[in-house]
């Protein structure tokens, strides 16, 4: 049964994974994603699924691929030193097409780097899944219901496409408590009978050669499978351009000016618009949702005619987000830019005055 | 009466059977297989006694014993 | 006439892509014998390492997997967790066991997952052209040891059985030998013993087998046995270290 409760972040995206049909968890804590870690340590077994303390990131994200293999909804949840560790196992996964859930709970900076919220992991993440070129879904919520929405069908689009779906949420929203509506129990459906699911065999039948690359298919040689195998990802993947996209826009019906900003900047970008709007600027937001697919087509049908300028709000230096935008904005538009990095919070008067000054 | 099958696609050459053959009746064949090697022949097979020791021996499951 | 002993029905009608004289033959032989005399050919699954062995799939019946390069207790920890019916075997070479995934196979046999690992020790990387591994005999010459392994630059070869048997978790840790007839029955015995223990009792356990890569030895492989009985089980003895 859906319930309202107040939730720390990290504790209800478990909680919705687990109401999504994850049963098995394995994680390293780290710092802002150790409540994730703590939280299924006692609810993931409550909930009659596994909760592995894995040794390392490395080996967390491998328990996670093997536990799909074994037809589980799995996930793991992390953040960024973490994450660089798993991308040799997030490489696999993506080449495998395993269907599993990674929560990256970003952080700041590189190496160490320091422990507050950031968005600075949206290259490393969206680019490329480690080495290999391939990718999965990756999705930008900016509030803890959102981030709860999105885990709660991650699976189903997880197994629809057999891919990775990675949660990008940072440490401000991990930490964070507020209202949250909590959707209703599902169950995992059967996945026994797909072909990357081990060790199930019904009616005698053999499965074997379930590899970390697809060497084999309809071709003569390695090589040449790989490389068709690889188009036919690329298929998957351009469909999503089509299919998966999604925004939002805030008060943008009349806006003059954009604010373009994804996850906790968004949120804060929208408390700057609507103080911007109490003084008369008519300012609105455009904001991607998913950031793989990204909202290519609709940043580049933004009207130069209509927008006398764009602000780009993230919370990182070196601009990543900001970069990425610029390539499908109409050249002929203004385009500013705000962030903040370090850990810092990107502020709502701040944002107010970088809008002013381009009015 | 006992006699070893060696299947010539499986069998490398090796020669890991020639020296656990007691009666050495073991020997690599001047005939090669579809992959170059010399596979490995019985010679006098009256004297096999079906001791299995090749077969055990054989990393290529190429053996076969019969009695 | 009878036929008292021929090819595994385990084993896949592809021969092996391993060199001649390779023991990773006869141990995967070995497996396939010893699934059909438990009954479990239908069931188990094997995960596939990265080396010699990452084809393993191609060669037998059962399902099977591939992991990361030493990630196969990390992928057989996920798997057998979220089925702990299925009778699993980590097989593995000792510079995916031993080196590169030392972390993953040591906290598995600590946590005591129930799994058994088959670890092939053959004291070199043999895919990649013979170079030095975790278990390189001190004075051994490879590829990135050409004057031989020095103690003072690489320290001693691992001996991984005897670290996990000084574990609390495993039921059961042996080394054996590939090498003679006799050897090769012995670890056939170990093998069967392992996956009782796993189907019948639950728990972890793991069997190193000492086998010959005559083409990085740069060896004839008739020539093997005698240099393994003579050189290489000085340094890693067989015989069972706990259970």
């Amino acid at each position: 049964m859906s319930e309202k409760v107040v939730k720390k972040g990290n504790e209800a995206i478990c909680e919705a994974a687990i109401r999504a049909g994850c049963r098995f968890f394995a994680g390293y804590p780290i710092t802002p994603q150790t409540t994730a870690t703590e939280y299924l340590s006692w609810r993931m077994p409550e909930a009659g699924g596994v909760f592995v303390q894995a040794e390392s990131e490395v080996a967390a994200i491998n328990m996670v691929a093997g536990s799909a293999m074994a037809g589980t909804r799995a996930m793991t949840a992390t953040s960024g030193p973490g994450l660089s560790l798993m991308t040799e196992g997030l490489s696999v996964i993506a080449g495998t097409r395993l269907p599993t859930v990674i929560v990256n709970i970003q952080r700041s900076g590189a190496g160490i780097g320091s422990i507050t919220g950031n968005q600075s992991d949206f290259y490393m993440v969206t680019k490329t899944l480690g080495h290999g070129g391939l990718t999965g879904l990756v999705y930008g919520p900016e509030s803890i219901q959102e981030s709860v929405d999105i885990m709660y069908e991650s699976w189903d689009l997880a197994e629809k496409y057999r891919t990775p779906v990675i949660i990008m949420t940072d440490g401000v929203m991990g930490q964070m408590m507020e209202q949250v509506e909590m959707p209703d129990f599902k169950e995992a459906p059967d996945l026994s009978e797909q072909p990357y699911v081990a060790g199930k065999r019904k009616g005698g039948r053999k499965k074997h050669l379930i590899m970390d690359s697809p060497y084999f298919g309809p071709k003569a040689t390695q090589a040449d499978n790989l490389e068709y195998n690889y188009a036919q990802y690329e298929k998957v993947y351009e469909s999503w351009d089509e299919n998966e996209v999604r925004y939002e826009e805030y008060m943008t019906q009349d806006a003059e000016y954009l604010i373009i900003a994804w996850g906790t900047s968004a949120r804060v970008a929208k408390t700057a618009i609507r103080h911007l709007r109490e003084q008369g600027v008519k300012v609105g937001l455009f904001r991607p949702i998913t950031l793989v697919p990204f909202p290519k087509k609709q940043l580049a049908a933004i009207d130069k005619n209509k927008i006398k300028g764009i602000l780009t709000v993230e919370m990182a230096v070196p601009s990543q987000f900001h970069n990425e935008v610029m390539h499908y904005l109409d050249k002929d538009i203004r385009v500013e830019k705000y962030r903040r990095g370090g850990g810092n919070m990107v502020l709502d008067e701040e944002i107010e005055e970088c809008v002013k000054k381009m009015l | 009466m006992a006699r070893v099958e060696i299947d010539a696609n499986y069998c490398k050459g090796c020669g890991l059977c020639f020296g656990v053959c007691p009666k050495n009746l073991l020997r690599a064949s001047e005939n090669v297989n579809a992959k170059g090697y010399n596979y490995a022949e019985q010679i006098d097979a009256e004297k096999c006694t079906a001791c299995k020791l090749c077969a055990i021996i054989c990393p290529d499951a190429a053996i076969s014993v019969y009695k | 006439m009878e036929c008292i002993y021929t090819k595994s029905k385990a084993l896949s009608a592809v021969p092996t892509s391993f060199c001649p004289g390779c023991m990773h033959g006869t141990a995967i032989k070995l497996i396939a014998e010893v699934s059909e005399e438990l009954g479990i050919e239908n069931d188990l699954v094997m995960v596939a390492p990265i080396g010699c062995a990452v084809f393993l799939g191609a060669f037998v019946e059962f399902d099977s997997f591939g992991s990361p390069h030493g990630r196969p207790g990390a992928t057989g920890t996920g798997f057998k967790r979220s089925n702990p019916d299925v009778p699993l075997i980590l097989y593995q070479g000792d510079g995916d066991c031993a080196s590169i995934g030392l972390a993953e196979t040591m906290h598995a046999a600590n946590r005591g997952e129930n799994f058994t690992v088959i670890m092939i020790n053959n004291q070199v990387y043999g895919m990649t052209g013979g170079q030095a591994a975790p278990t390189t005999l001190p004075g051994q010459k490879t590829t990135t040891s050409p004057a031989g392994r020095s103690i003072e630059g690489s320290g001693y070869p691992i001996q991984l059985a005897e670290l996990i048997a000084s574990f609390k978790a495993p039921k059961y840790v042996t080394r054996q030998s590939l090498h003679t007839p006799k050897n090769v029955l012995a670890a056939k015995k170990a093998i069967k013993k392992a996956l009782e223990i796993q189907i019948n009792e639950g728990g972890y356990s793991y069997v190193e087998l000492m086998s010959a890569c005559p083409t990085n030895w740069k060896m004839d492989p008739k020539d093997t046995p005698k240099y393994m009985e003579d050189v290489v089980l000085k340094e890693f003895p067989v015989g069972d270290l706990k259970g």
